[in-house]
């Protein structure tokens, strides 16, 4: 009995020892073992709870390994999103464009220094406020709140005047594009540019220009007169006193009247310039063909005088277009071909015309002298013939061409080597609709 | 009707191109009387017989107004306007004179019933060309006999 009693003690000890073990071990004591007692089934638990011990204390060790690596992670991520966000919250703060964002109502819930500096208003006063609010009362933003308001995706643009506290009235030039939150409800944000200063630098070079256009028709059209009697009296004079006039004053009177016919011509072709483009012009169909043939038959004296050689393709299309402005166009250019012919070559002009999908195409190709590829660019500016004194011109009829071309969205232009030749091209765009 | 019956009104303000215009006809023959006014408001007061022009002896109705197109106080855009709205007027030729030829002009023009225009500065040629053209040759020259039934 005794010695039972002295086993069940023994064993109770060690089971205690074992106890108080397994709550150092759970408290977190990994190095803390149990020293192995005799050889029994008591024995075999320590040693278990021994092998158990280190290995809780590799996994644990793991673990915590693990977690720290997870917390850096964790911390690398949450730096490169603060960086991320910073980065994005600077551009859009420090951008010279306006960024604001506002819900589906045009509450305001973002707006960036630029937009805050236009709009005049504090950052705590814009958030909250609707957008509309600093809409000016014309139509101007009618598109882009229907754009914010109606159920509406993808992105778009927007010219709308804002009113804003210390700048008046704003033209913002906007690009708008539909977000959705977190909570999947509609946001957008918008990207503006003030563009009120090129609005007006534009007005004004239209205002200057339509200045230097009146000014030019007022001042060619007051010449005009005077020019006229000039010419009218040069005649009445050679009339009334061609007995008494001798070599020496015909000589003279031939260069006057010569002066006074090209003065009127350059008026004419002044008035001309400024006319293009003004009030409508009726548009015909008309027989490219017949009408170059016409053009031909007018010049035919000079033609046969200089033996140029004309061919003028059969197959040209028609077209519609003011008949006077394409006859100028035309016109101009074949006088161009007649009068720069070279000596020693027999002079050969081509006109032809042909029509893509877009475009109606024709040249004007004569073997003349050529024009050097210094004055490409500016041949086509007013009287830029007179650099070159040794043909005569009044050095406005390309200008003419270019502006009728222009005015009606074509192009004309040339390719030409000194010597070579000349091809001019002009390209009319086919009307869309009918 | 008699050939000297067919009186020409000339409106025109510059006076060089008044002179031109006058010798430009007589050379070429044309013996018809000038009545020449300087303004759009005068050739307005010479048509309805007002203060001095209330004397057909002196100021006869014109069978054939030359009109300037640049004039002063009333242009002649709105002196043609007024001849060819008014009934008893209407009926009057008229020629618009124009220092270059400028389509749009022209255009309007003859949509307020002009009857034909001449580019200055006025030549018997241009003149009689012109009236070939309105069939009217017959009243304003002495160079050829009058013609029977080419009036319009």
């Amino acid at each position: 009995m005794l010695v039972s009693l002295l086993l069940v003690e023994r064993l109770t000890n060690r089971i205690i020892l074992l106890k108080e073990g397994a709550e150092k071990v759970s408290a977190g004591d990994y190095s803390f073992k149990l020293a192995p007692k005799g050889n029994d089934e008591i024995d075999d638990l320590t040693k278990t709870f021994n092998k158990m011990t280190v290995e809780l204390k590799t996994m644990r060790a793991e673990l915590e390994n693990q977690n720290i690596q997870l917390e850096k992670k964790v911390d690398e991520r949450t730096k490169e999103l603060i960086a991320a966000k910073e980065f994005s919250e600077s551009v859009i703060s420090t951008a010279a464009s306006l960024v604001v964002g506002v819900d589906k109502e045009g509450d305001i819930f973002l707006a960036n220094s630029a937009f805050i500096d236009i709009i005049g208003y504090s950052n705590d006063e814009l958030v909250g406020s609707n957008l509309f609010g600093y809409f000016d009362h014309d139509a101007s933003g009618d598109s882009f709140r229907g754009f914010i308001l109606d159920d509406n995706i993808g992105a778009a643009h927007f010219d709308c005047v804002l009113r804003t506290k210390k700048h008046g009235r704003r033209t913002i030039s906007w690009e708008a594009a539909v977000i959705t939150d977190e909570e999947g409800e509609k946001l957008v944000i918008s990207i503006g540019q003030d563009i009120t200063e090129r609005i007006r630098l534009q007005e004004n070079l239209r205002e200057r220009r339509k200045e230097i256009e009146t000014f030019l028709y007022s001042v060619s059209h007051d010449l005009k007169n005077p020019t006229i009697s000039l010419i009218g009296l040069l005649d009445m004079f050679e009339q009334d006193s061609l007995k008494d006039i001798d070599d020496n004053g015909r000589f003279y009177l031939d260069r006057i009247k010569a002066n006074a016919g090209t003065i009127n011509e350059l008026l004419s072709g002044l008035l001309e310039v400024s006319r293009i483009g003004k009030g409508k012009e009726t548009k015909t169909l008309i027989d490219t063909h017949d009408l170059i043939n016409n053009i031909i038959k007018e010049n035919e004296l000079l033609i046969r005088e200089k033996k140029i050689d004309v061919h003028v393709d059969n197959n040209m299309p028609a077209i519609r277009f003011s008949k006077i402005r394409l006859y100028q166009v035309f016109s101009n250019l074949i006088k161009n071909a007649i009068k720069f012919t070279q000596l020693n070559v027999e002079p050969e002009i081509r006109i032809g015309g042909d029509e893509t999908e877009t475009e109606y195409l024709f040249y004007i190709f004569d073997n003349g002298i050529g024009i050097d590829e210094e004055y490409h660019a500016t041949i086509f500016e007013m009287f830029s013939r007179l650099m070159e004194k040794e043909v005569e011109g009044t050095g406005i009829g390309l200008t003419i061409v270019q502006r009728i071309i222009k005015d009606n969205g074509g192009r004309v232009w040339l390719k030409s080597r000194k010597g070579e030749g000349t091809t001019f091209y002009v390209a009319l765009p086919k009307e869309v609709d009918i | 009707m008699m050939v000297n019956a067919c009186t020409i009104l000339l409106v025109e303000d510059n006076p060089d191109h008044v002179l031109l215009t006058l010798e430009g006809l007589k050379r070429g023959g044309v013996i018809n009387v000038v009545k020449v006014v300087n303004d759009g408001q005068e050739a307005l007061d010479y048509l309805y017989r007002r203060d001095k022009f209330d004397d057909d002896e002196a100021y006869p109705m014109p069978a054939l107004i030359l009109l300037d197109i640049k004039l002063p106080k009333k242009s002649g855009m709105e002196v043609l306007k007024v001849i060819k709205e008014d009934e008893n007027l209407k009926n009057i030729p008229v020629i618009m004179l124009t220092t270059s030829k400028n389509e749009e002009e022209i255009a309007r023009s003859y949509s307020y019933g002009a009857n034909s225009y001449i580019t200055k500065p006025v030549t018997f040629k241009e003149f009689t060309a012109t009236m070939k053209e309105m069939q009217f040759y017959w009243c304003v020259t002495n160079t050829l006999p009058p013609q029977t039934g080419t009036r319009a």
